[in-house]
């Protein structure tokens, strides 16, 4: 079933007077757990597909559908709710908030709506992240993450928990009580990739996700990447990174606002 | 820096203030044929208790934030003598237009309690992060 | 530390921008200093110059040549002072048309013996004809004031005995007064036949304060209230006529009390005004600051919508944070002007030289929560224009490309 359903979407700016299609009636479906890449040069028009399909820009023309609902025709509170709730947004630059922590950052999503998500929790997030115990379980770059999760103390609950087994998950859990600004590029992005599974989105949407990384971090990031499809949510990444396409299921061009299968 | 002189200069200044005011601007009765009257010994307690908190916020300067803070809880119990000697332990002349009454009291209260909100804002920081540091 | 919430976001933002969070309480603070403190002062002014104006039973007074002035700082700002008639007076000034009651009092400015060089205002009134001091002198003291007697001032340091010592004799007091804010304070009410004990006692320690020969009759000041239809200026015309003497001092109390409020609501107008001037300013200050953050703040505000903030919670974050920057400006705003203001009342009454009496606590309270409400309320009104940008229905909170 496709959880990302975009249908003839077209968004047009003015430039100069001149109105423009940043997006031109582009199609896309993604299915749970596919990973789906889309790539293309600066300044044609993926980032704007990326705020059209969170709804924080509103299309010329055309439909974005996530989950079933349709992303324009919802409310300022129902869209909130599906951006918290439904979607997992990794930007290009750095959101992290410079007044929290990082451990702080990566669990505000979970309470943003007022009641934080059920502690149902605990378990069923370990799955998330290792759902299938495929072919990377063996990896030593992904440490079994149930380990650090019980040697938290005891009055930690089931939030930060989670946040810390994420953080752990992308080899940044030793900054938990560190601020954004002291953090490299590299490990503010990979806590921005916390913080954006810890809703468990249905679809997690990567801009750039390996941008600041190097070989190693990018490897790290784009297995998590993997695991999170595999586990059965839509991943749609925009990327220029060659080394991220090799864990995609498939890859699109973006030229000029015009998305064409590669 | 900063957290160390915001710990310590106002006991500095404020017991300095509490030492001199009595003997200076916010002086109090004269000794006349030999009687003397509460407000000289309040004056004459206000200047112990002022060197006493001007000399802490000295040594504050000198120690660790934990030995800091002990210090500064010094600060507030000889800040609340500040405020009691005049108003209640020694007291001042009772005429309400006798300036030891109308300057020196107001004076040693105001003192006192800015003492000891200020030092009691610096434990607070102190032991705060004593704790977070752990 | 405790994880995380919502409630606790405003705080956390506020934590970490000490420069900037200081800066704006310091402004707030500023504010409300001058708004709770000015009020402050207003009202214990409106207080003391109505309990002023309450204590002034008499139309006319009627006053050695040149003292004039010394009579109405008399009343007014509690300067003490001596000065009497050597003639007699009240006779004189009896057979005036237009006089509906007259008494006469005594003025002696006395040095307080036991502590200190405040000056004690000793006034002799004639109990037989006084209708000015004693309707408020039995409204907390019944009772016949004997000979060598005294009633005593609020400010007045009264022994433990019960006694109050000048001219180095202990005269008994009888009722110790309530606060007026006025002169009246410091004085001490003694019925005219202890005058001339009081004389001897001060001319016994080398301080006569009246020439022994006057002591019987000396009077500093008759009091009058004109009879219905007189002007008191008229009356006062009658007098020079009636006694033939064209010299003779007039105060009008209730011009005294006239000006006094007429200088008293200029100063209170010029206050307002600067008040709202300065009050603009900080508000200007304070939007400039929210304002400039809001751009500083823009892709925090963009992180908040992508984790899925509605823009409600934009708001709600935006307004809990300047309300709490106002609480907290305005409470230590109100505890510094509390503190600089409250314990030093007598100092400011005496140094303003206007009737000045602390108000009571309940208005005190009311001027805290006015304070208070004020500091919050100017903390929301700087941030208005940014929560209404954040409120705007077509969202620009975007992350374009490269940034």
């Amino acid at each position: 079933m496709a959880v990302l359903e975009i249908h003839d979407l077209t968004r047009e700016f003015k430039r100069r007077g001149t109105p423009f299609a940043a997006v031109d009636h582009v199609n896309l479906s993604v299915d749970a757990g596919r990973f789906v890449a889309i790539v293309g040069r600066s300044g044609n028009g993926k980032s704007t597909l990326l705020n059209l399909i969170t709804g924080l820009l509103k299309p010329t023309s055309g439909t974005v559908s996530v989950d079933g609902q349709v992303v324009g025709s919802l409310g300022d509170r129902d869209m909130a709710r599906l951006r918290n709730r439904t979607i997992g947004f990794v930007t290009q630059s750095a959101t992290l908030l410079a007044n929290l922590t990082v451990l702080d950052n990566v669990i505000l999503p979970a309470v943003m709506m007022g009641e934080p998500l059920a502690e149902e929790s605990s378990d069923a997030g370990r799955d998330d992240c290792h759902p299938t115990r495929n072919g990377n379980e063996s990896d030593l770059d992904m440490p079994d993450v149930i380990a650090p999760a019980e040697e938290e103390p005891a009055h930690e609950d089931g939030l930060a928990r989670r946040a810390r087994m994420l953080l752990e998950s992308l080899q940044v859990s030793d900054l938990a009580d560190c601020y954004p600004k002291e953090l490299s590029g590299g490990e503010m992005r990979r806590v921005s990739i916390a913080r954006a599974l810890m809703n468990r989105p249905k679809l997690l949407i990567a801009d750039e996700p390996t941008g600041d990384l190097d070989a190693d971090s990018t490897a790290i990031v784009m297995r998590l990447l993997r695991k999170t499809a595999d586990s059965g949510a839509a991943v749609l990444m925009v990327t220029h990174d060659p080394d991220a396409l090799d864990y995609v299921d498939l890859t699109w061009r973006m030229d000029r606002g015009i998305l064409t299968a590669v | 820096m900063t957290r160390k002189l915001f710990a310590t200069l106002p006991a500095i200044v404020l017991g300095a203030l509490i030492a001199i005011a009595p003997q200076t601007f916010a002086y109090v009765c004269k000794v006349e044929d030999g009687m003397k009257m509460a407000c000289h010994y309040t004056a004459q307690a206000a200047l112990g208790l002022g060197v006493v908190i001007a000399l802490l916020g000295i040594l504050g300067l000198f120690v660790a934030p934990q030995v800091r803070a002990g210090l500064n809880i010094a600060v507030i119990l000889n800040a609340a003598l500040v405020v009691a000697v005049p108003t209640v332990l020694i007291g001042v002349c009772k005429g309400a237009m006798m300036h030891c009454h109308m300057v020196t009291l107001p004076t040693l209260i105001v003192l006192g309690v800015l003492s000891v909100v200020l030092a009691a804002i610096a434990v607070w920081f102190d032991i705060r992060d004593t704790k977070t540091a752990r | 530390m405790p994880r995380i919430t919502l409630g606790r976001l405003p705080f956390e933002n506020l934590r970490r921008k000490p420069f900037r969070t200081a800066a704006l309480v310091i402004v707030v603070t500023m504010l409300t200093v001058a708004f709770y403190g000015g009020a402050l002062l207003a009202t214990n002014l409106k207080t003391g110059l109505n309990s002023m104006q309450e204590r002034m039973g008499a139309d006319l007074m009627v006053v050695p040549q040149n003292t004039g002035s010394k009579a109405e700082a008399l009343l007014t700002s509690g300067t003490s002072s001596t000065f009497y008639f050597t003639n007699d007076i009240v006779k004189l000034v009896a057979g005036a048309d237009g006089i509906g009651q007259a008494t006469s009092q005594t003025y002696i400015s006395s040095l307080a013996a036991a502590c200190c060089d405040e000056k004690v205002q000793i006034i002799g009134f004639d109990p037989a004809t006084d209708f000015v001091i004693e309707p408020w002198i039995t409204s907390q003291y019944d009772g016949t004031l004997k000979d060598g007697e005294v009633v005593a001032g609020a400010n007045i340091n009264v022994s433990e005995n019960g006694a109050i010592r000048l001219y180095n004799h202990d005269f008994p007091v009888a009722a110790q007064l309530a606060a007026t804010g006025t002169s009246l304070d410091n004085s001490v009410f003694v019925n005219e036949n202890t005058i001339p004990a009081v004389v001897s006692y001060s001319a016994k320690v080398g301080h006569a304060a009246i020439p022994q020969e006057y002591a019987d009759k000396a009077v500093s000041a008759v009091l009058i209230k004109t009879a219905d239809g007189y002007d008191a200026h008229t009356v006062a015309g009658n007098i020079a006529k009636a006694s033939g003497i064209s010299t003779l001092g007039y105060v009008y109390p209730g011009g005294v009390t006239a000006s006094t409020r007429a200088s008293l609501n200029a100063l209170v107008g010029y206050a307002g005004l600067f008040l709202a001037v300065f009050w603009t300013m900080g508000l200007v200050v304070l939007f400039a600051v929210f304002a400039s953050s809001m751009n500083e703040r823009k892709r925090e505000f963009a992180a908040y919508r992508i984790m899925g903030a509605t823009r409600g919670m934009l708001v709600g974050l935006i307004v809990r944070e300047s309300a709490t920057i106002g609480l907290i400006g305005g409470v230590i705003g109100i505890a510094a002007a509390s503190l600089a203001i409250l314990p030093f009342n007598t100092l400011i009454g005496k140094q303003l030289q206007l009737p000045y009496l602390q108000t009571g606590i309940v208005t005190v309270l009311a001027l805290v929560v006015a304070g208070l409400a004020f500091a919050v309320a100017t903390g929301l009104i700087a941030s208005i224009a940014t929560a209404v940008k954040l409120s705007a229905p077509e969202t620009y909170l975007t992350l374009r490309e490269g940034e």
